[in-house]
């Protein structure tokens, strides 16, 4: 991962292929161990949240 | 010491070359050169034959003779004593290298995906949740899923492993050739959510 530039909240980084393979696996596997009511505290955002950078990652296509 | 070689063999060269030289740049001493040489080399030849039977009545060729007699006899009691043993330990390598019992039990490799898999954690962490009640129900279930799969249920995901969704079961099993347990098989509580986030 690169951190190509930084502007008040925002950010723009550059992953490899493997790497959004990774963040994707990730979220699924915290999406699919935590409970509803855990998932807020442990994890920063509330598990619709959660869900939704997990699909907005899954659209990109990494064939 | 190794001065004085040295410096005698730097001295010989040269004079050897500056010989040489000045043979080349004056023929009449070349034509003496060689008839000194032609000399030399017949009376080499002379003395040669006289010089080797000298040398062979010589003590110190009788003592060379006698060891080297020494030396073959001393050889062959030595590969006589030795062949025992040697033969011994070759019965013993090829011994060793036989197959064993443990060595005939079925191959991880000969095992199928289901089996390894069941065989593994995937039993113990999920089989009764996922209503298996032995390791064998959960690998023909493993299997099943794998050989019945639709190609949409299919997932090739990175590192050489394979995801696989069973709508009916509600099952996932991911086939991974890197893992030690060769993968793992659960029911995961998003269902088909969860297949189709893996990467």
């Amino acid at each position: 991962m690169q951190l190509l530039t930084k502007q008040d909240d925002a950010f723009s980084l550059r992953f490899t292929r493997e790497e959004v393979a990774v963040l994707c696996n990730a979220l699924n596997e915290a999406l699919e161990a935590l409970d509803d009511w855990e998932t807020e505290p442990r994890m920063g955002c509330t598990k619709e949240e959660a869900q939704r950078l997990l699909d907005e990652l899954c659209r990109i296509d990494l064939s | 010491m190794l001065k004085l070689r040295s410096l005698a063999l730097a001295i010989l060269a040269l004079a050897l070359l500056g010989t040489a030289g000045y043979a080349y740049r004056n023929p009449a001493f070349a034509a003496t050169c060689e008839a000194a040489c032609v000399k030399g080399s017949a009376w080499v030849q002379q003395h040669a034959a006289t010089a080797g039977s000298a040398f062979q009545k010589s003590k110190a060729y009788a003592s060379c003779k006698d060891g080297l007699s020494e030396s073959a006899s001393w050889r062959q009691s030595l590969s006589q004593k030795l062949a025992a043993p040697l033969a011994r330990t070759k019965q013993m390598l090829s011994s060793a290298s036989a197959p064993t019992d443990a060595q005939h039990r079925p191959q991880t490799s000969a095992l199928t995906a289901g089996q390894r898999i069941a065989n593994g954690h995937a039993f113990a962490k999920h089989g009764h949740a996922s209503g298996f009640a032995t390791q064998a129900q959960m690998a023909d279930q493993i299997d099943h899923i794998i050989h019945s799969a639709s190609p949409s249920n299919v997932k090739h995901l990175l590192r050489g492993r394979t995801a696989y969704w069973d709508e009916r079961t509600g099952m996932v099993v991911i086939v991974d050739p890197n893992a030690v347990d060769g993968g793992t098989s659960f029911k995961p509580d998003r269902g088909r959510r969860y297949f189709e986030a893996l990467r």
